[in-house]
């Protein structure tokens, strides 16, 4: 399989991502898109570190996956602080920091 | 085999990722991406990354997921999006989306006529005298590589790791007025 075809695959992913990103409305799922498209580039670059026979390419996608473990720990205590406070998960209620 | 095995994997992904974003359902949308992580988790075993596909499943499929899970339980969220639908966010979201795709498809489809440089066949260890930073299977080379090469980055992983618990009890604390 050429490297054309995992960058291809990789792309759609972060695509799909994008678009949750932009158009749900519940936080989590919002949240559970941006770690698809974190997944996405950790695709990216390991058939890169494949196709030119590097090792470093996994080694910064291990490096990714413990950063994104970390913002999702994070991440999901805001969620759970911002939920005690306004009761609800959606984004357009979520505005009060709207000019 | 092989050919089989990487289609196979590439439409578990991208199918389960649709169903993450379009669902109704957020428990279906978590499930989902678990399958999703799994079948990226499959692709890295194609593309001969054994040691981060086990650490794939072990941490993002295996930790980041289930704690989305119990956030999911906790929250106790609304099954349906009942508000209706704002049109005008939505085609925005959609045409900013098919904008992107288009150019990142045309960036594509231009990397075609690049010389590209044949695969070479995947060693498990590096040989005598040679690079030792090739890629290889095994995990003996990777923790060389982690911590000759790459040893800042990792303690200062450690420092973040050590930052995000500390950030975590900080933002779950209750707060009560004192009388």
């Amino acid at each position: 399989m050429s490297l054309h075809f995992f960058i291809f695959v990789s792309l759609a992913l972060f695509l799909i991502g994008f678009l949750g990103v932009l158009i749900r409305r519940n936080t989590l799922v919002v949240y559970m898109s941006l770690e698809l498209m974190l997944n996405a580039i950790n695709l990216a670059l390991v058939a890169f570190s494949r196709y030119n026979n590097s090792m470093d390419g996994i080694l910064f996608v291990f490096f990714i996956i413990v950063i994104a473990a970390a913002e999702v720990a994070l991440g999901l205590g805001i969620i759970v602080a911002l939920f005690r406070h306004k009761q609800t998960l959606m984004v357009s209620q979520l505005n009060q920091l709207k000019f | 085999m092989q050919d089989f095995l990487t289609y196979f994997f590439t439409c578990l992904t991208l199918l389960s990722a649709m169903i993450v974003v379009l669902s109704r359902n957020t428990i279906h949308s978590a499930m989902c991406m678990i399958l999703s992580c799994i079948g990226i988790a499959g692709l890295f075993i194609v593309l001969e990354a054994y040691f981060l596909a086990a650490l794939q499943v072990l941490i993002y499929a295996g930790a980041v997921m289930v704690l989305f899970l119990f956030i999911i339980m906790l929250l106790d969220v609304e099954a349906l999006e009942k508000k209706p639908i704002n049109k005008k966010r939505f085609i925005q979201g959609f045409f900013t989306f098919f904008v992107l795709a288009c150019m990142f498809c045309f960036m594509l489809f231009l990397s075609f006529d690049l010389p590209s440089i044949p695969l070479q066949p995947s060693v498990s260890y590096p040989t005598e005298g040679s690079n030792p930073f090739v890629f290889c299977t095994s995990i003996k080379p990777f923790a060389y590589t982690l911590f000759t090469q790459y040893v800042l980055p990792f303690e200062l992983a450690g420092i973040l790791l050590l930052l995000a618990i500390v950030g975590v009890v900080v933002v779950s604390k209750k707060y009560t007025l004192e009388k």
